[in-house]
């Protein structure tokens, strides 16, 4: 097993492979974690229509509420890069800020799922109802875990660059997190053109009306 | 900024009626005789600028994807309230979610700017991930019951 060399940014690259063994790992999790979300999104087009009785998804999902939270959550990316890029040029203030910012924009996020979720469940949607509210739930809801682990992983992250732990030469670590964040949105962007945009016109299916 | 604009356009307007010539001979390279002069490789050199800059992107080339992806988000909700022709709005969608999904692996998650194999381990768990929906999606349309 030979050692790995270690850039200025904490990354320790395999000389065998040129990659950095944390980061592949990381990838390869992300993978992973696209067939998990892979299978849910394919149930829940494949029921897409099925349900028998309502709420129906054009009777309940905000078009423009929706558009704004992924407006939120694509701005928090940005802010991500930006922290890392800050951490990297070893401008603390301004990495803090931008971190500060992604945590502050993922909560936001989290806000408007809770919002959502609490207004389907006062007009009678709720996971038992119907087949579309128990696809959609476990859909948004396993997607809002995510990004909820996301928060408290930054969070985690914000406490070491107080602290001092977390700085230029630990930039890595950093980026790791980055990773899993703009998965996260990556996630968003498909769950939102397919079931919000797409399937969001959806009514009750016509051999029942 | 001011600089990169320049280097974008320094060879247009020192060049811009005259053939790249041979260094040695100074005779106009007969390859770049058509009606796109040196357009192939202005537009490479362009993306290369844009996408690489050797390495690590700044601040503000962030932002421009960032601008990129807002208008991206806009146009879809656009295109979905306007009332097109369904598949029309379908397929549009699904092609401005893949241009966001591209945007964000590449720039955002560094796969453009880091080493191969990183790209590779994903594009295959995403090979398999639509081969479960596809898979999925079969089963259920010729061999599923519902209800």
């Amino acid at each position: 097993m030979s050692a790995t060399i270690k850039d200025a940014y904490g990354e320790e690259i395999n000389p065998n492979t040129g990659t950095s063994n944390k980061k592949l790992a990381m990838w390869a999790f992300l993978g992973s974690d696209v067939m998990f979300f892979g299978a849910f999104i394919a149930t829940y087009l494949v029921y897409r229509n099925k349900s028998l009785v309502g709420p129906y998804p054009n009777e309940v999902l905000d078009l423009l509420l929706t558009s704004i939270s992924t407006f939120v959550l694509l701005m928090s990316s940005v802010a991500m890069v930006l922290a890392i890029y800050y951490l990297r040029k070893s401008q603390l203030g301004w990495a803090k800020f931008w971190l500060l910012a992604v945590i502050l924009l993922g909560l936001g996020f989290l806000g408007f799922q809770v919002y959502e979720f609490q207004h389907f469940v006062d007009v009678g949607l709720t996971p038992r109802v119907n087949i579309f509210g128990t696809t959609f739930f476990i859909l948004t809801g396993f997607h809002g875990a995510h990004v909820a682990i996301g928060v408290i992983w930054l969070m985690m992250i914000m406490v070491g660059m107080q602290k001092g732990r977390i700085k230029k030469s630990s930039a890595h670590t950093m980026e790791i997190a980055g990773l899993y964040w703009h998965f996260v949105d990556v996630v968003w962007i498909v769950i939102f053109t397919l079931i919000y945009l797409v399937a969001g016109g959806d009514g009750a299916p016509t051999s029942i009306t | 900024m001011k600089n990169l604009l320049k280097y974008l356009v320094s060879f247009e307007t020192r060049y811009s009626n005259r053939l790249p010539e041979n260094s040695e001979t100074h005779e106009p390279i007969s390859a770049y005789e058509h009606p796109f002069g040196t357009l192939a490789d202005r537009t490479k050199r362009w993306w290369g600028v844009l996408t690489s800059s050797h390495g690590h992107a700044t601040a503000t080339y962030y932002w421009m994807v960032a601008l990129v992806l807002a208008v991206i988000t806009l146009l879809e909700v656009w295109i979905t309230l306007i009332g097109l022709v369904p598949w029309v709005v379908i397929t549009g969608l699904i092609v401005l979610g893949l241009a966001k999904f591209a945007l964000v692996a590449a720039f955002f998650m560094h796969l453009r700017f880091d080493h191969r194999t990183y790209t590779w381990v994903f594009v295959a768990c995403m090979i398999l991930g639509i081969n479960i929906f596809v898979f999925m999606m079969l089963l259920i349309e010729f061999f599923g019951e519902f209800q």
